[in-house]
């Protein structure tokens, strides 16, 4: 039998945390192949010790962590928004799919933070695809997975899932 | 007309698009040198090619051939984009730059020379778009396909408003349904059969409608049967399906029977794909399975005959002409090595006739830069730059109504397209969007930082909250008519160049006061149909933004339409017009402009179907003017 090492254990608390603020489950959240992936993104980010601060905090404080609110939004849509970009509508227009009639004006290539950091960005193209959101919402993520020819013109049906309480 | 056999597979032929090295293209002799691989160049090289004749496209995006491969690396690109606007899928590239929805704003002095491709220099800028890659703008678009009305050809004269084309609905009633086949068009023609249009006894679209989205059911329950009076007139509102270039359910009654086969994904090898929708909810800015037309499909076929070559890379960067006698005598093109290198060659293609298909912006700005306003006798290159205005409404329904799925958009109301009130305020189309608000706020994503960031929801209730609320999400976009005025306009400035040195496209564009008369009646109107639907409006409007336009007192945000037309308008008068009905230039003898640029007036129509439609006609007028030079000389005695 192989001996679990500790990162092992930290990505198995980090999805059990995850599970816990997102209202999916665990089983869920591995099942989008992209668990490994978002806590690399989250340590590489913010560092460790930051992770380890905001899986301590209390989740359900409005004014939690942001930390905590870049790591529910990055299991959602797969964008890591810099903990400091919480609450900015502005940048989260900017990368949702769709047209862009509310989109403010971003040079070519991106747009840098005003104070010189890192702009958010799509940990990879399944990241997109594999986003929370469209599930949640009864949908599927524009661009991928489609429903097929007609299942629009039937009534939204939502995921039937169990409601537990933040832990 | 053209007989099509829509039982090959759509190969494109491996190697095409790299294959005719531009040294090549510059010591051939050409029938016809066509400028971009888009929707009107591919159709002209196609009715071209099949007439027999050796023709030329020159196209400025990447040289790759139209496969699999290359299309599932856009959808990648798309699926990894920080920023997912409407040219998101497409790589960027500095030698033939697109405007991007995500620069607009106005240029001032200080604005750094190279964030930008379309230069505006007005406080009101456009966040319009058009797309400079194999395939053009097809590539983007959504996939309307609507006709104009009859009474769109004669406006000036019904109305006293805008201009007379030179033909009739009935004129080009027939170049419609070469385009629905070409296009493949999924419609009733009793649904379409309204403020006029006419269809000929027994005709089908080649596709059953798309089937109305829950959402179409759940409005329509509310708005059919509305009454609404506009000028002394009264008008009953329905939702209807509109007309889509997407490959739905053939109609078995289509060609007096023998049917319609959809053409699907086009590649270098056999694929089975998009030959019906999906629902991916993402015909803007790419359809995954290609079950939206693009004109692709078209060069693919143009490209199989061998008497059609393309040469890719290769900007088009003037128009030579002989200043003695005024015929084109060449198209000086920048062929560049790749992407990332501003590295390039310059040659000179030489045909009998040459055609500019590089859209609107692009058509004017070349013949700008090559400096032919002043051969121009109607000086109008450039000018009557026309894009449809659209005004957003949103609400929230009392339900959710399954919005975020289906294709972008299946139904509108479409009543209001036509009537007497044209002669004081523009009529409109409204499309009902199944994609929820994005367009105006961002949405899905602003829901999703609204409630995590701002209200601090957190697991089941998070979840449950963003269904209920995205799911009932109700955005309204009125299409509203705009009419050519000579002061909105392409321009070029030597200030403003590319990295190849050519010029970029300089636009002055404002909203008149006619088209804000219809975007005030339609925000009336848009908050009678959510009384009506029990939806909470939502919508505001940002004086601070670009797209900010004041009427009456009141402020609106005025968003692009990606439509963009009129820069060398069409009539019957070379003083007032830089076309003829056939798109032939009224200066150059061997020249043709063909493309949205000609549409003297759009009307309350996605202007594709209509610029298809008018490249079939002049297909065949090009065809025969070549056969003429081809033809040995007579001497009539």
């Amino acid at each position: 039998m192989t001996q679990e090492t500790s990162a092992d254990t930290e990505l198995r608390d980090f999805v059990r945390f995850s599970a816990a603020v997102t209202g999916f489950s665990e089983f869920d959240l591995w099942g989008t192949g992209q668990a490994e992936a978002y806590h690399r993104t989250a340590l590489e980010q913010v560092g460790p010790e930051a992770v380890r601060a905001a899986m301590a905090a209390d989740p359900s404080a409005v004014h939690a962590d942001p930390v905590v609110k870049s790591i529910i939004k990055l299991w959602y849509v797969g964008v890591w928004y810099r903990p400091e970009q919480a609450g900015r509508l502005d940048v989260a227009a900017w990368t949702a799919p769709g047209r862009s009639g509310a989109k403010p004006a971003v040079p070519e290539g991106g747009r840098d933070g005003e104070d010189g950091s890192s702009p958010p960005f799509v940990v990879s193209p399944d990241a997109y695809t594999e986003g929370l959101l469209w599930r949640a919402i009864g949908a599927h993520p524009s661009g991928a997975k489609a429903p097929g020819y007609g299942s629009w013109a039937t009534p939204p049906a939502f995921e039937d899932h169990h409601e537990e309480e933040v832990r | 007309m053209t007989s099509y056999d829509h039982t090959d597979p759509v190969i494109f032929p491996a190697g095409a698009a790299t294959e005719t090295s531009a040294a090549e293209a510059a010591q051939g002799e050409w029938d016809a040198v066509v400028v971009g691989g888009g929707m009107a160049g591919s159709i002209i090289a196609e009715q071209l090619g099949q007439a027999g004749h050796r023709v030329l496209i020159l196209e400025a995006g990447p040289g790759k051939d139209l496969d699999l491969a290359e299309y599932e690396s856009y959808l990648s690109r798309f699926y990894g984009a920080a920023v997912k606007d409407n040219q998101s899928p497409y790589p960027f590239n500095p030698n033939a730059r697109m405007p991007r929805s995500t620069d607009t704003m106005p240029v001032r002095p200080d604005t750094p020379r190279d964030a930008f491709y379309l230069v505006q220099e007005d406080e009101y800028c456009t966040d319009t778009t058009f797309t400079r890659v194999l395939g053009g703008t097809s590539m983007h678009w959504e996939g309307k396909a609507l006709r104009m009305l009859p009474e769109d050809f004669d406006l000036r004269t019904k109305y006293g408003q805008g201009l007379n084309w030179p033909l009739s609905y009935d004129d080009l009633e027939p170049y419609y349904r070469q385009a629905e086949a070409e296009l493949g068009v999924s419609a009733e023609v009793e649904e379409q059969s309204y403020l006029g249009m006419h269809f000929p006894e027994g005709y089908v679209f080649p596709m059953h409608r798309m089937p109305p989205s829950y959402l179409d059911q759940t409005v329509a329950r509310g708005v059919d049967g509305m009454r609404v009076s506009l000028a002394d007139d009264d008008y009953t509102l329905r939702v209807r399906t509109f007309p889509q270039a997407r490959n739905g359910v053939p109609n078995p009654a289509y060609d007096g029977g023998k049917g319609f086969v959809p053409v699907g994904a086009v590649s270098t090898s056999q694929v089975e794909e998009g030959e019906r929708c999906q629902g991916n909810t993402n015909c803007v800015p790419i359809c995954p399975v290609q079950a939206k037309y693009h004109a692709g499909k078209t060069l693919t076929k143009a490209l199989r005959k061998g008497n059609v070559k393309i040469v890719t890379q290769a900007v088009a960067s003037k128009v030579e002409i002989d200043e003695h006698d005024r015929r084109v005598t060449g198209i000086t093109v920048k062929h560049y090595d790749a992407l990332d290198s501003d590295r390039y060659e310059t040659y000179t293609v030489k045909g009998t006739v040459y055609v500019l298909c590089a859209h609107a912006i692009e058509n004017a700005r070349l013949m700008l830069a090559s400096d032919m306003q002043r051969m121009s006798r109607s000086e109008l290159i450039g000018c009557n730059l026309m894009d449809h205005a659209y005004l957003l409404s949103w609400g929230l329904l009392p339900k959710p109504a399954g919005t975020m799925r289906g294709t972008s958009c299946t139904s509108g109301i479409t009543d209001l397209r036509g009537g007497r009130f044209r002669g004081t305020q523009a009529g409109f189309g409204v499309d009902i969007h199944n994609d929820g608000w994005g367009w105006a706020t961002g949405s899905p994503y602003t829901d999703l930082v609204e409630l995590v960031d701002q209200r601090g929801l957190r697991g089941p209730e998070l979840r449950r909250t963003l269904g209920n609320q995205i799911s009932r999400q109700l955005l309204l976009a009125f299409m509203i008519d705009l009419l050519p005025e000579r002061s909105n306009k392409v321009t070029v400035n030597e200030r403003y160049k590319d990295a190849l040195g050519n010029l970029k496209p300089v636009v002055s564009f404002k909203i008149p006061p006619y088209t804000m008369r219809g975007a005030a009646f339609a925000r009336k109107l848009a908050s009678d149909i959510f009384e009506r639907l029990g939806a909470e409006d939502r919508t505001v409007y940002h004086r601070d933004r670009p797209s900010a336009v004041e009427h009456d007192g009141h402020w609106y945000n005025i968003v692009g339409g990606n439509h963009l037309a009129g820069t060398h308008i069409m009539g019957t008068d070379p003083a007032k017009s830089v076309v003829d009905h056939t798109q032939h230039s009224w200066d150059h003898d061997n020249l043709y402009l063909v493309g949205p640029g000609s549409l003297p007036s759009i009307g309350t129509s996605n202007i594709s179907l209509t610029m298809a439609a008018l490249a079939f006609r002049s297909a065949g007028h090009i065809s025969r003017y070549l056969r003429a030079a081809k033809a040995p000389i007579t001497v009539r005695g």
